[in-house]
C-alpha cells in the first residue's frame, strides 16, 4: 500500500495505476497522467496531462517542499513506506520466466483475452509451483511455454498485446 | 507499523479447500497427541491407584500456578519408535509457571513400563534441561522412574548426549544459579538417584520415594546384603539420617504443596528490557490459517498472509520490501514482545540470502529476538546462481545464523529441504525452541529430486559403460530411497527423534511463541561476533 499525501492541511490518497517513465495516478478518484524529467537532483519539468510545471524541490524525511508558482507547497507523506505491492509487479507485456524453471501448465492461447491477474503460466523450480499472473489486460500474441518444457531465467513465455498503448 | 494489506478471499473454492484439509491434519495431530498424552493399560493405571500415587499429568497439574499456561514439549517423541511403547516418550516435559517463576518441568511417567528411561526419553530429558541452559530457567523435577531400559542401554548410556549429559547439565545449571527441585514421587534408581542428588531442593514421599545407586535385588546380588527399600533409600532415612533428601512428605498432594512453597522463596531472575508493547490481537482471523496454509507442498503462499494471523495488531515493519523478495524481513510484535521475523516466499537467492545475513546482523545489534518462520525448498542451484556466488552468499547466512547471540525461535510451516534448513535456524543452529505445523515436511532434498537424480547418475553411469539405460527394472537402492523419504520425511518422524520440541497446531503458535520469548529473556545478553565472512 502507498502512502497517503497531506498537502497544507488536507489528506490525498494517491494509488498508482501505472508505474515507468508515463505514469498513470489515481487522485482523489480522478485519473491523471504523468511524467517528469528531472534537469537535476532537485529540480524538474512535471508534465500532468499536457500541461507543464516547472518545479523546485527539498525533501526532509517524509515532507517535500515544493517551489512552484512563486510559493512553497509542503506535502507529507503518512505512513511508513512497507510493502509497495502495487509496484510488484513490473507492467510487461511479456511472461518471462523468473527463475530456471519448468513449464506445469499454460492457461492461456494464442488469441485469448486476459486481463490484470488472470493465470497465465504455472511454473516448478526448485520444488515449488509459482503462478504467473497477468500484468496488463490485452489477447496473448504468442506462446512459447508448453507443459513439461524447461526455460532459462528470463526467458519469455507467454507474450500479450496490451489493449491501449500508453 | 503498518498493517499487513491481506489479499486472502475466504470464500474462495481453494481456501475453502486448503481449510478441510489443514483441518484435517490437525484434527489428526490432536487425536494422536491425546493417545499419547492418556491412552495406557488399565493394568498401569491400576497399579498407580494401588501404589496411592497420581498420575504424573495429575501432579503437574497441582504444581503448576492456577490458572497458568504450561507448554509441553515434544508431546509426540517416540511416536515412531519402540512399536509405540513409549508414548512421549515415557515423560513429560514443558515450561510452565511455579510461584510466579518460569520453570522447565521434567516428570517421569510412571505409567509406561514404570517410567523407564528409553534412548529417547533420554534425548528428551537432556533437551529440556539444554532449553533451561540456555534460558536460564529453573526446574522441578518429578522423579518416579524405574531407571535406564536394560534392552537398549546401549543407546542410552555412554555418549556425549545420553545419560551422563543429564546430571552434567544439572550441574551447569546450578553453577549457574538456575535452581533445580526434585519432587520424589516413587523411584530414583542408579544414575536416576543424581537427579535429587544434584538438585537444591528435594522432597522425597514417604512410603514410595525411594533414592539409591543400586535396589535391594542388585545390593543382595553384589554383597549378599539383605535389605529392605525403606532401609536402603526410603523419606525416612534419606531426611534425617543421610541427608540425600531435605523434606519428608506424608503424600504426593503434601510434597507438591512443599515444593509450591520452595519455590516461592527462590529470588526473582532479572530479565532483560526487551521493547515491549501492550499486547494486541492479530486484526486477522488466526483460523484464516488453515486456508491459508495450502494442500500441496509444492503450492506456494505469501508469508506475510501468515504473518497476519500470528503477529500483534497484523502491524509488521517491512525490512528492504523490494529487495531479495524471496525471503520476507520485518520487525512486528508477538504479544507485546518486540521481534525480528524472516519469512521465506521462495528458494533463497544471492539478494535474499545477504538481506537475510544483514538484517540478523540488524537484530543483534538492536537486542531483538528473531522469528523463522521455515518453509524452505533451499538455496536456488544451477550455472547462473553458482557465478554469482550463492554458494558463498549462502555461507554469510549461515554464518551469522551460527553467532548470533539474541534468542532465536523457529516455525517449521510447511517444507524445510537442504542447506535452506540451517540459514532459516534448524535445530543444529540453537533455536530457543524450535516448533513443527502437522502438515510440515523436512529432509536433505525433495523426494523426486533425489530419485531422479540417483536416475540420472544411473543413466550416466550405463551410457558410459555403453549399456542401454535400465528403465522399469526394479532397483532395491531407489526403493530404499523412496521409503525413507516418504516415512522419514514427515512432521511426526522429525517429532519422534525430537528434531523439534513439539508439534503444535497452528493457531497456538503465537501463544507458544509468546511463552518462549518471555522465558528467553531470563537469560543474559552476549554481543554476537561472527567468523570470517567470504565476499
Amino acid at each position: 500500500m502507498p502512502p497517503d499525501f497531506k498537502l497544507e492541511g488536507t489528506v490525498h490518497g494517491v494509488t498508482p495505476l501505472q508505474h515507468g517513465r508515463n505514469r498513470r495516478l489515481l487522485v482523489c478518484g480522478d485519473e491523471l497522467f504523468v511524467r517528469a524529467r528531472f534537469d537535476s537532483a532537485n529540480e524538474c519539468d512535471v508534465y500532468i496531462g499536457n500541461c507543464r510545471y516547472q518545479i523546485y524541490f527539498a525533501q526532509s524525511d517524509s515532507t517535500i517542499y515544493i517551489h512552484l508558482a512563486d510559493k512553497v507547497w509542503t506535502l507529507t507523506a503518512i505512513g511508513d513506506y512497507g510493502t509497495s505491492r502495487e509496484f510488484e509487479d513490473q507492467l510487461d507485456s511479456t511472461v518471462r520466466a523468473p527463475m530456471p524453471c519448468v513449464v506445469v501448465d499454460v492457461m492461456a492461447k494464442v488469441g485469448d483475452r486476459v486481463s490484470v491477474g488472470d493465470t497465465i503460466v504455472v511454473i516448478e523450480s526448485m520444488k515449488l509451483q509459482c503462478e504467473l499472473c497477468a500484468t496488463i489486460a490485452g489477447k496473448v500474441v504468442r506462446v512459447s511455454a508448453s507443459a513439461g518444457a524447461a526455460f532459462e531465467r528470463n526467458a519469455s513465455l507467454v507474450e500479450i498485446e496490451p489493449d491501449s498503448k500508453i | 507499523m503498518r498493517r499487513i494489506q491481506s489479499t486472502v478471499n475466504t470464500r474462495s473454492a481453494e481456501f475453502l479447500r486448503h481449510r478441510a484439509h489443514n483441518e484435517a491434519l490437525v484434527a489428526q495431530f490432536r487425536q494422536r497427541q491425546q493417545q499419547a498424552r492418556h491412552a495406557r493399560a488399565s493394568r498401569d493405571l491400576e497399579r498407580l491407584k494401588r501404589q496411592n500415587k497420581l498420575t504424573p499429568r495429575e501432579r503437574i497439574e497441582l504444581l503448576l500456578d492456577p490458572g497458568t499456561p504450561f507448554l509441553e514439549f515434544s508431546s509426540l517423541a517416540a511416536n515412531q519408535s519402540y512399536n509405540g511403547e513409549a508414548p512421549s516418550a515415557a515423560c513429560i516435559t514443558g515450561l510452565g509457571i511455579v510461584g510466579g517463576h518460569e520453570v522447565v518441568i521434567n516428570a517421569s511417567d510412571s505409567s509406561v513400563k514404570g517410567g523407564a528411561w528409553y534412548p529417547l526419553t533420554v534425548k528428551k530429558i537432556v533437551r529440556a534441561l539444554d532449553i533451561a541452559l540456555q534460558n536460564r530457567l529453573s526446574v522441578v523435577h518429578l522423579c518416579d522412574s524405574v531407571g535406564g531400559f536394560l534392552p537398549l542401554q546401549s543407546q542410552l548410556f555412554a555418549d556425549k548426549e545420553m545419560a551422563g549429559r543429564i546430571f552434567r547439565n544439572q550441574s551447569l545449571l546450578s553453577k549457574v544459579g538456575c535452581k533445580q527441585l526434585a519432587l520424589v514421587f516413587g523411584y530414583c534408581t542408579g544414575g536416576g538417584a543424581y537427579l535429587p542428588a544434584l538438585s537444591d531442593y528435594s522432597v522425597i514421599v514417604g512410603g514410595s520415594g525411594a533414592v539409591f545407586l543400586g535396589g535391594p535385588a542388585l545390593v543382595k546380588a553384589a554383597t549378599g546384603e539383605d535389605v529392605t527399600v525403606e532401609e536402603l533409600g526410603g523419606g525416612r532415612m534419606h531426611t534425617s539420617v543421610s541427608g540425600t533428601c531435605d523434606y519428608y512428605a506424608a503424600s504426593e498432594r503434601e510434597a507438591i504443596a512443599l515444593g509450591r512453597e520452595i519455590a516461592m522463596h527462590w529470588e526473582r531472575s532479572k530479565k532483560w528490557q526487551l521493547a515491549q508493547e501492550e499486547p494486541e490481537e492479530p486484526f486477522y482471523d488466526p483460523y484464516e490459517l488453515y486456508g491459508i496454509l495450502p494442500d500441496d507442498i509444492k503450492k506456494h503462499f505469501d508469508v506475510r498472509e501468515v504473518l497476519g494471523r500470528i503477529v500483534d495488531g497484523s502491524r509488521f515493519s517491512e525490512y528492504q520490501p523490494d529487495y531479495g523478495r524471496t525471503l520476507v524481513c520485518g520487525i512486528a510484535h508477538v504479544w507485546g514482545y518486540k521481534v525480528g521475523i524472516f519469512g521465506n516466499n521462495g528458494a533463497l537467492l544471492c539478494d535474499s540470502s545477504l538481506k537475510a545475513a544483514h538484517f540478523m546482523q540488524l537484530c543483534n545489534k538492536n537486542h531483538l529476538p528473531m522469528v523463522f518462520m521455515q518453509n524452505i525448498t533451499g538455496y536456488m542451484i544451477g550455472k547462473e546462481y553458482e557465478e554469482r556466488g550463492i554458494t558463498k552468499d549462502g555461507a554469510k547466512m549461515i554464518m551469522v545464523q551460527a553467532c548470533s547471540e539474541v534468542p532465536k525461535f523457529t516455525i517449521m510451516t510447511n517444507g524445510s529441504f537442504g542447506a535452506g534448513n540451517f540459514g532459516m535456524c534448524g535445530r543444529a543452529f540453537d533455536p530457543r525452541m524450535i516448533f513443527s505445523w502437522p502438515n510440515s515436511q523436512i529432509a536433505v532434498m525433495g523426494s523426486e529430486q533425489a530419485l531422479n537424480t540417483l536416475t540420472n547418475i544411473r543413466n550416466d553411469h550405463a551410457r558410459r559403460e555403453g549399456r542401454a539405460p535400465d528403465i522399469g527394472s526394479s532397483d532395491p537402492l531407489r526403493e530404499q530411497i523412496e521409503v525413507d523419504f516418504r516415512d522419514r520425511g514427515t512432521a511426526y518422524y522429525a517429532t519422534s527423534e525430537l528434531w523439534d520440541d513439539g508439534i503444535i497446531d497452528p493457531l497456538d503458535t503465537r501463544n507458544a511463541l509468546g511463552m518462549g520469548i518471555s522465558a528467553s529473556l531470563n537469560s543474559p545478553l552476549t554481543e554476537s561476533q561472527y567468523g570470517v565472512l567470504r565476499f
